[in-house]
């Protein structure tokens, strides 16, 4: 059925959100994930994990480099 | 801090005109900046900018004496560190600079797969001339960058000096490291243990960020910095609890993880307001990150023995 696929495969929109890096948003106070688990932010631009493969989710720590 | 002991004829010049006002007539003959002689010179010049040195009179930061062989010493540096750029085969863009140079094990590998003790202590000696006065040496850039580039630094350089928290100053982290591990949290205390490597990488830095006519190099020094920066140090988090050290030792460490995971787009845009797509400013920005990643990887050659075959 791969032929009727019109989206990337898992792995290419993985190398895809990796390429793209991190969202770097400015003023934010907390992060609730999709569990309801909340972690403060400690810094004024926080860089968030768009490729999930981050060991600080929901805080990127450059895996995705060696992703891309 | 007081003058670092002297290790030749240059440098023993400089420690007694700043300690007793002896003329500093003579410059040396030729250019040798990777002897550790000169390298400590200029790294002493360097400091008067800085923090200077207990009982050594302000005034010698801006003396006709100590400028003239702090142009000559900075020159010849300049000139090596553009030789070297030329010579080298350097990719087209930092990004491409950088992911070549992570390929390459360095410091922070070696730290999480079979440094000893001792190995980490030496390290931690060596980084500490730097991060000591992290963020110290870009703080002079500010002034002369426009509003855009200005404030992006501003950001960066906020949460480098601790996001309004004296506790969090990223150098202060150091200091508390280096004082859990044993060692001497004093700014400037491993000064005359430093390489000529270590020295040189400082004083690399405080050349492109002293000099307004290397700024755009002071910024392409600033992105790859930061953009090799969080992947090592979760290697140097994991190695340095591989080996039992206590926890802040490695909170500086794991700080910088998620804090240079920002940077690293925070420098890279910083460079981008900056150069406003101008080939021969972008060419500068090269030629800074080609700056950290070559004297990075001498630091490394100095501190990682080779692995010996099983």
């Amino acid at each position: 059925m791969s032929s009727d696929r019109t989206g990337p495969s898992p792995r290419e929109a993985l190398r895809e959100l990796a390429a793209q890096g991190p969202a770097l948003v400015r003023g934010v106070g907390f992060v609730v994930d999709a569990d309801g688990e909340t972690t403060q932010a400690r810094r004024p631009v926080v860089a968030l994990c768009r490729c999930e493969a981050s060991a600080r989710r929901p805080w990127c720590d450059g895996t995705h480099k060696r992703l891309a | 801090m007081r003058i670092p002991t002297p290790c030749g004829p240059v440098s023993r010049a400089v420690h007694d005109h700043l300690e007793s006002g002896t003329p500093l007539l003579e410059l040396p003959d030729t250019p040798d900046p990777t002897s550790r002689d000169h390298a400590l010179a200029l790294w002493t010049l360097h400091e008067l900018a800085y923090r200077g040195f207990d009982g050594v009179d302000p005034d010698l930061e801006w003396s006709p004496d100590v400028l003239r062989l702090r142009n000559r010493l900075s020159r010849d540096l300049e000139a090596w560190l553009r030789r070297r750029f030329a010579e080298a085969t350097v990719p087209g863009t930092v990004e491409d600079l950088v992911s070549a140079d992570t390929q390459t094990p360095g410091v922070a590998r070696f730290v999480r797969e079979r440094a000893s003790v001792e190995d980490v202590e030496r390290i931690l000696v060596q980084r500490s001339v730097y991060h000591l006065k992290e963020a110290d040496p870009q703080c002079f850039l500010l002034p002369r960058l426009r509003p855009a580039a200005k404030a992006a630094l501003t950001e960066l350089q906020y949460d480098e000096l601790g996001d309004g928290e004296p506790d969090l100053v990223h150098q202060h982290l150091f200091a508390q490291a280096l004082e859990a591990a044993g060692l001497d949290p004093t700014y400037g205390a491993y000064v005359d243990d430093a390489d000529e490597e270590t020295l040189t990488l400082n004083n690399a830095i405080s050349l492109l960020c002293l000099n307004r006519r290397l700024i755009h190099a002071a910024l392409g020094h600033l992105a790859a910095f930061e953009a090799t920066s969080a992947l090592p140090s979760a290697d140097m988090v994991r190695g340095l609890q591989r080996l039992g050290f206590a926890e802040p030792v490695w909170r500086y460490y794991d700080e910088h993880v998620e804090a240079d995971a920002v940077h690293e787009h925070l420098a890279r845009r910083i460079c981008d307001l900056a150069t406003e797509g101008d080939p021969a400013l972008e060419r500068e920005v090269l030629f800074g990150a080609f700056v950290c990643v070559d004297l990075e990887d001498r630091c490394a050659e100095r501190l990682v023995p080779a692995a010996v075959p099983a």
